[in-house]
């Protein structure tokens, strides 16, 4: 930096803090409340969401999506298990009509 | 009527008060008690930083918002950090509270602006107050100077204008402006090597 340079910087420096002293009353008041509430606020801090806290909420929203699907999977599920059962057994639906009249036939004969 | 040292007087007289009673009570450090570190250190911000978010906001109640809400950021949230880091913290917290600021009042101006802007809250940057020195020529001179350099420090773009008041003003360093402004060391000393040229030549007739 050169000479000049440097005697503005101080000089400037010199003024700029000298306007600093000349400050009203009232405007010290306003500052003097402003650092007293910024001094009983400690401690009353919320703690800013750590990753942690992140983790636990991704993993939490994971599986609420995970039991809405299972649920809704669930909900059609034993139709589908019924159908896929009777598919691979198809003979049951050829003894079932057998057995059908069977217990007529047994009521029948009952009555 | 009060003066400043008044003021700061009696506050400094109430903090030695309380600690003196919780030592003669001798049980225990109540957490009213004001911690001489960081209450000392935004004693020695307040002023400075009030000034600086005047020049850069150019309105009084704007001003004391930014600084107010950078004295709160900085004891909750960072009010642990070692004292050293403090003071760019500080100045880092301010510097985004006014850019906030800046950005709700252009947005606002955009939206509300054909309705007429409020000028009740004046800007007291531009009274300066009538210097105590004896010799009248001498201290309108000096007054005019000052007012010369305060207009031409608002003249600077907005990241010269903080290199220029981080640096020059308060006296941080390269390195701590750095943080300060969120820009690296290199950037820090582009920015003040322009603003510095840029003042001289704007103050050549009113040398500080």
């Amino acid at each position: 930096m050169s000479d000049s340079a440097q005697q503005f910087e101080t000089a400037a420096r010199h003024r700029l803090r000298a306007l600093e002293q000349e400050l009203d009353a009232d405007s010290l008041a306003r500052l003097s409340a402003a650092r007293s509430r910024a001094l009983a606020a400690r401690g009353t801090q919320f703690p800013l969401p750590g990753p942690a806290w992140l983790t636990g909420a991704a993993m939490a929203m994971v599986l609420g999506v995970a039991t809405l699907l299972g649920y809704q999977h669930w909900q059609t599920e034993p139709d589908a298990a019924a159908s896929g059962q009777l598919a691979e057994n198809p003979e049951l639906y050829r003894d079932l009509d057998f057995y059908m009249w069977l217990s007529e036939s047994e009521l029948g004969n009952r009555g | 009527m009060h003066t400043s040292m008044d003021i700061e007087s009696a506050s400094a007289r109430r903090a030695r008060l309380a600690m003196k009673v919780a030592g003669d009570g001798g049980v225990r450090e109540t957490a009213v008690t004001t911690a001489p570190g960081m209450d000392g250190f935004l004693r020695s911000v307040e002023r400075r930083g009030l000034m600086m978010a005047r020049i850069a906001l150019r309105h009084d109640d704007d001003a004391f918002d930014a600084v107010q809400d950078s004295m709160l950021r900085l004891v909750q949230r960072y009010g642990t950090r070692p004292e050293q880091e403090w003071r760019p913290l500080f100045y880092r917290i301010l510097r985004n509270r006014i850019t906030d600021i800046r950005r709700r009042r252009l947005i606002s101006n955009r939206l509300f602006g054909w309705l007429g802007r409020n000028e009740d809250a004046r800007d007291t940057i531009d009274e300066l107050p009538a210097p105590a020195q004896s010799d009248p020529a001498q201290a309108l001179a000096s007054n005019e100077r000052t007012a010369a350099l305060v207009a031409a420090v608002r003249r600077l773009p907005p990241r010269q204008q903080e290199a220029f008041m981080l640096r020059c003003w308060e006296g941080l360093s390269t390195a701590e402006t750095a943080t300060a402004m969120g820009c690296s060391e290199g950037s820090v000393k582009t920015h003040y090597f322009r603003a510095l040229h840029f003042l001289q030549q704007e103050l050549e007739d009113h040398q500080p």
